[in-house]
């Protein structure tokens, strides 16, 4: 009977619904897709929608930790964008190496995380607010260094962006690589438990001897080193940093995380299979639209769409969260432990 | 045996205003559960946040084991062996069991979390309290029982000498209590000293060996709990005189029936509720704690939506059949946490008592509120209900738990309603105040008001109803009259046979 019951507390549907409800959504796209668009199915079409998304499977992964303590942090792609011009501008008008430039690539990703945790933690700023305002400053430092203009990186390290390891792009492997990495941080470590525990409540947190303003901080700079690490990722792929790299990745990133059952409101979520399955419903329906010939202007309108209806169900679900309530849960639980002693 | 184990002597503490404690000297040995009993501002919690390392002590000397000790922090606390189960829940729902008490001190190893440590470690500390829940189960899928053994757990890994328990049993139902009782008891028997701090005289009787009472500060006495009674007790801690009908009580006539509520349900959580309620009539609505006595209190006045069920209301001498939400209109509702449901803790007392009656403040004609009227109104309640504030701006926030209370029932006084319905009035007020919610009660009914009353605690139910209903697994169990003893009541809530939950 004990073993019955744990299995019981342990798988509930309706947390199940409400974390993967998106799944479902998955399924019906990708069926809906087989059936409308032709050779949906094809192992092709399947590396290539991994392969445009792995700079944002790295950058999701880093923003979940600051939306796990219940912060946000919408100037990922800004900080991917300024990153990535960094790296680009060191390698084709400096010439320094691409090692180092990929490294100086991630000092000033996390450095601009550490700005932002800054902000947030120290200066108590809305996250919101504070990120917004880092999100054009980025941009905008970005733009004079590169003169709005697109600036290359030399064709020999170029096809690193399109390199195959064996059938599957390198990118994908080593996105999921990082992704495994960050599961163990998120699950494993002191740190991705506190975060969790942040986000459940953060006073609550506090009384537990968690330092919470420490913890916040670093998950900024997490979120800004990923996001240096997916901006690596992307230029190596669009062989240099156009002005417009980067923009609207906040907002994807924030669509797969909330797909995948990160809630806003911090304390839940998992990085796999959260992200991973958050990350191809998003590639699937954008990929989708493509093969079946929807016109441009109808992908940001999906996307929006997509991205408010998460949100909706993550508001949804913190509503009806604390009614999930059993009755006589611990009752019988207690009665089991009576009959014990 | 002979040098008690813990002794703290002549401990005072001022805070800017007030002195806290004043030349305490107790002690406590091993195997013994001593209760630390005193009304809200007896410095209950200073004194223990002293042990515990919160606060230090203006002077005064604490020895452990014979040996004296300076405690400057949680972390010397912990050192000395003495662990702390907080009133307040730290609880992370989201979390694992095991999480959730390992938080901030996981043991490592080659710098991840040691997993297989803390789930061997949560395992046998969750044994010792009786349990076998799997560390892993998500703390959200549990109980607030089982929350609270949870937090006991926390408290023991690091296997201290001293507990010291800060009214564990605030959001416990009486099952749940017994358990915890059970686990106290168990802990007296390993030869831990005990510290019990309650409000509820009954909880001590049972439980403790010894109570020392503290009344502004001072230890105004105490002794072996076998040789006092409860009157000589609520004496010392409230050290007036008029307490004598404490639990007396002055049966009210029921007059007209003026609520009827027909099979209410609100699928999974309560069932089948039907009761009338008579005018001058205090209903006490009794059962344990989740068994759905709260969720019937906001299914009648149209908090909660309802699947099924209806509700009448007299009017004019007819009944009338009423929409959940005009419930509002015709009740006043006292929720259990007057803090997050009750107040808007930054405003004014005059705000707040005026927010259910705005309408009827408004200037002729005019969205605009009388402020003239406003105060009057506000006063008139004030007087009535003996509300101590310093001005009709004071801040609620400021006030004490028992005037707090007093300003919502204000508020829906000035609406007139002649139903009430109150979850839990007296929750963490102080025995005084919760006398003052008595006799208002009381006086409510005697103007001919029909009262439903919730209250954890069943002398304090019983010596306010007239009669009562008992709640088991969210029906009505049974309807009892006022001859119905504390054992019925008790045995109808706790139900001898299992039933499913259909």
């Amino acid at each position: 009977m004990k073993s019955k019951r744990n299995q019981r507390s342990n798988f509930n549907f309706r947390d199940f619904i409400f974390t993967y409800g998106f799944v479902i959504v998955l399924v019906f796209v990708v069926v809906f897709f087989a059936i409308t668009a032709n050779n949906f199915f094809t192992f092709t079409a399947a590396n290539t929608v991994l392969h445009a998304a792995a700079p944002l499977f790295i950058i999701s992964a880093g923003l979940a930790f600051v939306i796990m303590t219940a912060n946000i942090d919408i100037s990922v792609g800004s900080i991917a964008f300024l990153s990535s011009a960094i790296g680009a501008l060191m390698i084709s008008r400096l010439n320094i190496p691409v090692p180092i430039a990929a490294l100086c690539i991630l000092i000033a990703g996390s450095l601009m995380g550490a700005i932002n945790g800054f902000i947030v933690v120290k200066l108590k700023v809305n996250p919101m607010i504070a990120t917004l305002g880092t999100l054009l400053a980025f941009r905008g430092i970005g733009l004079q260094l590169t003169n709005s203009m697109v600036v290359g990186i030399p064709r020999n390290i170029q096809h690193f962006g399109n390199a195959k390891l064996g059938p599957v792009y390198l990118d994908v492997v080593i996105s999921l690589i990082v992704l495994v990495i960050m599961l163990i941080i998120h699950t494993r470590t002191k740190f991705g438990r506190q975060v969790m525990a942040i986000g459940n409540d953060k006073s609550t947190a506090e009384k537990l001897g968690v330092k919470v303003n420490r913890v916040s901080f670093i998950a900024f700079v997490v979120s800004g080193f990923m996001a240096g690490l997916g901006s690596i990722i992307m230029t190596l792929q669009i062989g240099g940093v156009a002005p417009t790299s980067g923009t609207g990745y906040e907002f994807s990133a924030i669509a797969i995380l909330v797909i995948g059952g990160v809630s806003l409101f911090g304390g839940e979520g998992t990085i796999i299979p959260g992200i991973i399955l958050g990350g191809i419903t998003l590639a699937v329906i954008e990929t989708g639209l493509n093969y079946i010939g929807a016109s441009v202007y109808v992908y940001p309108f999906v996307r929006g769409g997509i991205i408010f209806i998460s949100m909706f169900a993550d508001a949804l679900k913190a509503q009806v969260k604390p009614r999930v309530k059993l009755i006589d849960d611990d009752q019988s639980q207690l009665e089991v432990c009576q009959e014990k002693n | 045996m002979s040098v008690p184990y813990l002794q703290m002597e002549n401990i005072s503490k001022s805070f800017p205003g007030v002195q806290a404690l004043k030349d305490v000297t107790f002690d406590a040995s091993e195997g013994e559960i001593l209760a630390l009993i005193g009304a809200n501002g007896a410095g209950k919690s200073t004194l223990m946040n002293v042990l515990g390392g919160n606060i230090t002590p203006d002077s005064g000397r604490i020895i452990i084991n014979g040996q004296e000790v300076q405690i400057t922090s949680p972390l010397d606390a912990n050192e000395f062996g003495i662990a702390f189960v907080h009133q307040e829940m730290a609880m992370l729902p989201t979390m694992s069991i095991a999480d959730t008490m390992f938080i901030s001190n996981y043991p490592t190893k080659n710098g991840l979390i040691d997993y297989d440590l803390v789930t061997k470690k949560c395992t046998e500390v969750l044994k010792r309290l009786g349990c076998n829940y799997d560390p892993k189960t998500i703390v959200r899928n549990i109980g607030p029982g089982s929350q609270q053994l949870v937090e006991i757990g926390r408290a023991l890994l690091s296997d201290p000498m001293i507990v010291i328990f800060d009214e564990p049993t605030s959001s416990l139902s009486a099952s749940e209590k017994a358990h915890l009782f059970k686990v106290i008891r168990s802990l007296k028997e390993e030869g831990k000293v005990i510290i019990f701090i309650s409000h509820m005289l009954d909880e001590i009787f049972d439980l403790c060996d010894r109570v020392m009472v503290l009344r502004n500060g001072e230890n105004v006495g105490g002794g072996k709990i076998k040789e006092l009674t409860y009157l000589y007790i609520v004496r010392l801690m409230i050290g007036r005189k008029e307490i004598d009908h404490y639990y007396d009580k002055q049966l009210h006539k029921g007059g007209e029936p003026i609520l009827k509520v027909e099979n209410i349900t609100r699928r999974g959580i309560i069932e089948d509720i039907s009761f009338t309620l008579k005018q001058g009539e205090v209903v006490g609505l009794w059962g344990q704690l989740g068994s759905g006595r709260t969720e019937v209190a906001r299914a009648i006045v149209g908090l909660d939506n309802i699947d099924n069920g209806t509700i009448y209301v007299r009017k004019n001498g007819n009944f009338e059949k009423i929409k959940p939400l005009e419930a509002k209109k015709h009740m006043g509702m006292i929720t259990e946490n007057r803090r997050e449901e009750g107040l808007l803790l930054p405003a004014s007392v005059k705000h707040n008592m005026s927010l259910a009656n705005l309408k009827n403040l408004l200037k002729p004609y005019t969205p605009v509120i009388n402020q003239k009227l406003e105060r009057k109104e506000t006063k008139k309640y004030i007087d009535r209900l003996e509300i101590v504030v310093s001005s009709l701006d004071q801040k609620v926030e400021t006030l004490s738990g028992g005037n707090q209370q007093k300003v919502i029932i204000g508020r829906w006084l000035q609406r007139n309603p002649n139903i009430f319905i109150m979850d839990e009035p007296t929750r963490g007020l102080d025995v005084g105040a919760k006398a003052d919610i008595r006799n208002i009660i009381a006086e409510l009914a005697e103007e001919g008001a029909a009262i439903l009353f919730i209250s954890s605690e069943i002398e304090e139910l019983m010596s306010a109803s007239d009669r009562y209903l008992v709640m088991k697994r969210g029906r009505i169990a049974a309807k009892m009259d006022p001859n119905a003893t504390k054992e019925d009541l008790m045995a109808a809530a706790a139900g001898a046979q299992e039933e499913s939950f259909a």
